[in-house]
C-alpha cells in the first residue's frame, strides 16, 4: 500500500506539471489583457505598454511560464493584478466561505439522499419511490438560478424569515454566538439550494447502485440464511453498492472548494466561484492560475482518496 | 487564526443543521430606539460587484473603488448643486492673467484621518507621484502638460518646474500652454498624504496591500471595515474641515440586480441603482413608497463604423445606416422612454451639447436611406434582397458586440432587422468584453461594432476623436476606434483646449458637433437615464450626471 501511495503521489506531481502547462497556455492565449477592460482614453500608449511590461505581458509564453513556475516553487503564487494583493491572500479570504457553504450542503444532502435512495430502491415502484424519483428529477432539471430566486421570493420577500443576500448583516458587529447565528441565518437559503441540487443526484446514484446489487446471488443467500431484511440491505447490499457511491462522492469533493457560481451570484455569497469568474473576465492571470492550480491539486487528491476508499470498502481490491 | 476558522466552520455547520432541522424561529430585528425625526445612524448603498480594495485615487481603476475614494478622500475643488466649481480643500484659488497658472490656498483646518494636517507638501507630492517614472497608475495624462512634467517623467529633472510650494498652505501649478481641462485635472484629483505614501517607494505602491485597503484621506468619511466581496463600511470623520457627515455609518453593500428590489423592500438597502429594471418593477417599488431619482447617464450607446473599410468611407453609406435605424423607437421600446436620442458624440446633459435645431436629427426614413445607398452605388440588381455595388459584391457586414450589457445585446438584432430593410445583410457575433476590446480597439479587426462611450465632465473630445488618437497598427490600442482622421475636426479640438473661456469653447464645440453630425463615424444611438430608487425618508439626496455620490455627507434618513 505504501509503495503504491508513493508511486501515486509521484505521478500526481507529473500530472500537475502537465496541467499547469496546459492551463497556463490556454489562459494566456485568450485574447485581451488585464488592462483591456480599463477604458481610459487619457492613458497614452506608452503608459499602457509600460503597465503591461510591468506584468511581463510581452514575454513569450515559455518565458512567462518559467517565471511563474519559478515563483511557485518558492511557494509564491504572485500578485493579483486586479486586487493588487498576494494571490494567496485573495484566495484565502474567499475559499473558506465557499467551504462552509459547500460542506454543510454536502453533509446535509448525504444524510438525506443515501437513506432515501436505499429505501426507494428496496421499495421499488412504491409511492415513496415515485416521490423520490419526482423530487430528484425536479432537482436535476431545475436551474439553480431560478430556484434561488424562488427561495428568495418565498422566504425573504413574502415570509421575511431569512435575509436576501450576503453573509452577515452589514453594520452590525455581532460577536460570539450572535455572530454565528447571523451567519447561519444568511446560510440557510444558499444551503437549501445547493443541497437540493446535490441531493437529487446522489439519490439517483444510490438507488440505481442498490438496485444493481439487490438481485445478486449473495443477497438471495443472505435472505436464505434467515437474516432480517434490514441487515440484508444495509450490510450486504449497501456495502457492495458503496463502490459507486464513493466514486460519486469523491467527484463531489472538489466542488466543496470550487464554489457554485450561480448560487454565489444570486445570494451574493463571497465565495471562490464568483472570484474565479471575475478573475477570468478581468484577465487577472496570476489569480486565475492560483485558483486553478489549487483546484487541480484538490481534484487529484480526491481521486487518490477514492482509490484508497475502494480498498477500504471492498477488501478484494488490493494495490500491490 | 486558522484554528479559529475551522472551529467556526464546524460551529456554523452544526448551527445550520439545527436551524434546518428544527425550523427556524427568526429573532426579531433590534428595534431602533428613540422618537420620530431622529436621524438613522446607518445608510446602505447597493453596489453590483465588490470593490477590489485599491483605495488610492492615483491607482484605482474600477467604479466601486471610486465610490469609496469619493467619500474618503477630498480634492482641491468640487461642484456645488448648481454645477458651479467651488472650493473644497482649497480656501480660494487664483488664475493668472495669462491663464497659465493656478494658485491654490489650502484650508488651514484640513486634517488627514490620522489627525495630521493637510499641507501644500501633500498636494505637491500627489502630483509629482503621478509624473514619476515608476508610477504604475493611469494618471500621468492629467499632469503631463504641466511645465517640466515630461522632463521629470523621463528622469531629466529632479523636480517638476510647474509645481511650486509657496508656503505650508499655498501651491502654484503652471502649465506649458493654456489648457482648458487643466483646472479640472488638478482640482478634482484626490489628494494623498505624503507621510503615508512617502514611506513606500512608488514602484512598490501597487503591492502595498495594507495601505491600499486602509485609506488615509481627508474626506468626510473614514474607513472602518472592508470585507472583500461583501461590503465596505465607512465611518464619519469628526475632524473633517467641511460640514461633518450627518449619517454616522455609510455602507456600500455588494448585492445583485436581480434581488435588489427585494432588499429595498425588506429595508436591507436604502439606495439602489434600478436602471436595468422594467417600468412595471419600478412601479412596484413606487407603490411600496420608494422614490425614484432619474438623471442622464454619462454613457452614450452607439454603433461604430470601421472607417478603414472602403465601403464605409462613403459618407452617404453611413448616413443611410443612420436613417435606416429607428432610434426613437429604440428609446421608446428598448429603454421604455427612459433616455434621449443622441445626434453627435457628446453628452446631451453637457453644457457643450449644441441646441437641437443645429443638428440633423436623421429621423427614421427608409426611403431616404435607400436613395442614399443608391447614390453611393449600392443597388439590389438581382432581387435577392441584398444590395450589390458595380463589382457585384453584396453588402454583407459583420457586427461585433460585447456580452454583459443587456440593453446593448438587444440593440444588435434590432440593427440587423433594420438594415435588412434597406438590403444590407448583417451577421452578428457576440464576444466576451475583453476579447472584443482586443479585436476592435487593439487590432482594428472589425466592420461594425457596438459599444458605450463613457464621457468625462469636461467636454474635450480629443482623446476619442483626434487623428493622433487613431491607429492602424495591429496590437496598438487606440481610442479613436473608428479611425476618423479629419483635419477640420482636429483643429476644432485644438481650439477648444486652448482657451479657458466657456463661451468660446461652447462655440468651438458647436462646430465640432455639427461636423460630427454630418460625418457620422458612428451611428449615435441614445443616452439612457440612470434611475435610482431610494428610501422615502432619505433627504438631501441629489445625485446628478458624473456625481452619483454628490453631497453624500448631507444625506440623512429620518427614522
Amino acid at each position: 500500500m505504501l509503495k503504491y501511495l508513493v508511486k501515486r503521489i509521484l505521478t500526481l506531481i507529473v500530472v500537475l506539471i502537465g496541467i499547469s502547462i496546459i492551463v497556463f497556455t490556454l489562459v494566456h492565449m485568450q485574447p485581451g489583457n488585464p488592462y483591456s477592460t480599463m477604458i481610459d482614453p487619457n492613458i497614452s500608449q506608452e503608459v499602457y505598454e509600460n503597465m503591461l511590461k510591468e506584468i511581463g505581458y510581452y514575454d513569450s509564453l515559455p518565458i512567462q511560464y518559467i517565471k511563474w513556475i519559478k515563483r511557485i516553487l518558492h511557494g509564491d503564487l504572485g500578485y493579483s493584478i486586479h486586487y493588487k494583493a498576494p494571490v494567496i491572500d485573495v484566495i484565502n479570504s474567499r475559499i473558506w466561505n465557499t467551504f462552509i457553504l459547500a460542506s454543510v450542503s454536502m453533509i446535509l444532502s448525504i444524510c438525506i439522499a443515501i437513506p432515501a435512495g436505499i429505501i426507494s430502491a428496496t421499495k421499488k415502484y412504491s409511492i415513496f419511490d415515485y416521490i423520490v424519483t419526482i423530487i430528484s428529477f425536479i432537482g436535476i432539471s431545475i436551474p439553480s438560478f431560478f430556484f434561488g430566486l424562488l427561495m428568495i421570493k418565498w422566504f425573504s420577500f413574502d415570509l421575511k424569515i431569512f435575509p436576501v443576500s450576503g453573509m452577515t448583516t452589514v453594520g452590525k458587529y455581532y460577536t460570539g454566538i450572535k455572530g454565528i447565528v447571523d451567519v447561519v441565518k444568511h446560510m440557510v437559503l444558499p444551503v437549501i439550494v445547493l443541497s437540493f441540487l446535490n441531493l437529487a443526484m446522489i439519490m439517483r446514484y444510490t438507488r440505481s447502485s442498490i438496485l444493481e446489487v439487490i438481485n445478486q446471488d449473495y443477497i438471495r443467500t443472505a435472505r436464505a440464511k434467515g437474516l432480517s431484511e434490514g441487515v440484508v440491505i444495509c450490510v450486504h447490499g449497501f456495502r457492495n453498492a458503496l463502490i459507486s457511491i464513493i466514486t460519486i462522492l469523491c467527484i463531489q469533493i472538489p466542488s466543496l472548494f470550487s464554489g457554485a457560481l450561480l448560487t454565489e451570484t444570486i445570494f451574493v455569497w463571497p465565495g471562490i466561484g464568483r472570484l474565479n469568474y471575475e478573475a477570468v473576465l478581468n484577465r487577472d492571470y496570476p489569480l486565475i492560475m492560483g485558483i486553478l492550480m489549487i483546484l487541480s491539486i484538490i481534484i487529484l487528491f480526491s481521486n487518490l482518496l477514492a482509490d484508497i476508499l475502494y480498498a477500504v470498502a471492498d477488501p478484494r481490491i488490493r494495490y500491490d | 487564526m486558522k484554528k479559529n476558522k475551522i472551529l467556526f466552520v464546524l460551529f456554523a455547520s452544526i448551527m445550520t443543521f439545527m436551524v434546518l432541522l428544527t425550523g427556524c424561529s427568526s429573532t426579531s430585528e433590534d428595534q431602533g430606539e428613540g422618537d420620530k425625526k431622529q436621524i438613522k445612524d446607518k445608510l446602505v448603498y447597493a453596489i453590483w460587484s465588490s470593490p477590489t480594495g485599491v483605495f488610492n485615487p492615483l491607482l484605482n481603476d474600477t467604479t466601486y473603488d471610486d465610490y469609496v475614494i469619493d467619500l474618503t478622500y477630498s480634492s482641491l475643488l468640487k461642484f456645488n448643486k448648481n454645477g458651479e466649481l467651488v472650493c473644497d480643500l482649497a480656501e480660494k484659488y487664483e488664475v493668472s492673467d495669462d491663464n497659465l497658472s493656478f494658485t491654490f490656498h489650502i484650508k488651514k483646518d484640513a486634517k488627514w484621518h490620522d489627525g495630521k494636517p493637510v499641507t501644500a507638501q501633500d498636494i505637491a507630492f500627489t502630483f509629482e507621484a503621478m509624473a514619476d517614472k515608476d508610477y504604475a497608475g493611469a494618471g500621468y495624462g492629467n499632469v503631463e502638460r504641466l511645465k517640466g512634467a515630461k522632463d521629470y517623467h523621463e528622469g531629466k529633472a529632479k523636480s517638476i518646474e510647474g509645481i511650486k510650494v509657496l508656503d505650508e498652505n499655498t501651491i502654484k501649478f503652471e502649465f506649458e500652454k493654456v489648457y482648458s481641462p487643466g483646472l479640472l485635472n488638478i482640482g478634482f484629483e484626490g489628494i494623498i498624504p505624503k507621510h503615508v505614501w512617502g514611506e513606500v517607494p512608488i514602484a512598490k505602491w501597487k503591492e502595498s496591500n495594507e495601505l491600499l485597503n486602509n485609506p488615509v484621506g481627508s474626506g468626510p468619511y473614514k474607513m472602518l471595515k472592508f470585507e472583500p466581496g461583501q461590503y465596505v463600511e465607512l465611518e464619519r470623520f469628526d475632524e473633517y474641515y467641511g460640514q461633518t457627515a450627518k449619517t454616522k455609518t455609510f455602507i456600500f453593500k455588494v448585492t445583485n440586480q436581480d434581488t435588489a428590489q427585494a432588499e429595498l423592500i425588506n429595508k436591507t438597502i436604502d439606495i439602489a441603482d434600478v436602471t436595468s429594471l422594467k417600468a412595471k418593477d419600478i412601479e412596484l417599488l413606487e407603490n411600496e413608497g420608494f422614490k425614484i431619482k432619474s438623471y442622464p447617464n454619462k454613457l452614450i450607446q452607439y454603433m461604430g463604423f470601421n472607417l478603414r473599410d472602403e465601403r464605409f468611407q462613403d459618407k452617404q453609406v453611413r448616413q443611410a445606416f443612420m436613417y435606416a435605424i429607428d432610434r426613437k423607437l429604440m428609446v421608446e421600446k428598448l429603454i421604455e422612454g427612459n433616455g434621449v436620442v443622441v445626434n453627435t458624440p457628446m453628452l446631451p446633459s453637457s453644457w457643450a451639447y449644441p441646441k437641437s435645431d443645429i443638428l440633423n436629427h436623421y429621423d427614421y426614413n427608409i426611403q431616404k436611406a435607400k436613395e442614399l445607398l443608391k447614390e453611393a452605388g449600392w443597388e439590389d440588381k438581382d432581387g435577392n434582397g441584398i444590395v450589390e455595388n458595380n463589382k457585384n459584391e453584396e453588402f454583407v457586414v459583420e457586427l461585433k458586440y460585447p456580452t454583459g450589457n443587456k440593453t446593448r445585446e438587444q440593440i444588435a438584432p434590432i440593427v440587423q432587422a433594420s438594415l435588412k430593410e434597406i438590403g444590407i445583410k448583417v451577421e452578428l457575433s457576440s464576444l466576451e468584453f475583453s476579447t472584443l476590446m482586443d479585436q476592435v480597439v487593439g487590432n482594428h479587426e472589425f466592420e461594425l461594432y457596438l459599444m458605450g462611450n463613457n464621457l468625462d465632465l469636461d467636454p474635450d473630445p480629443k482623446p476619442y476623436w483626434h487623428s493622433s488618437a487613431a491607429s492602424d497598427e495591429k496590437g496598438v490600442y487606440a481610442w479613436n476606434i473608428s479611425g476618423l482622421k479629419n483635419q477640420e475636426s482636429d483643429s476644432f479640438m485644438e481650439q477648444g483646449l486652448s482657451t479657458l473661456d466657456m463661451n468660446e469653447r461652447k462655440q468651438v464645440y458647436e462646430k465640432f458637433a455639427k461636423l460630427m453630425n454630418e460625418e457620422l463615424p458612428w451611428v449615435y444611438l441614445f443616452c439612457q437615464n440612470t434611475r435610482i430608487a431610494y428610501n422615502p425618508n432619505l433627504e438631501n439626496f441629489n445625485p446628478t450626471t458624473h456625481l452619483d455620490l454628490f453631497d453624500a455627507e448631507n444625506w440623512t434618513i429620518y427614522e
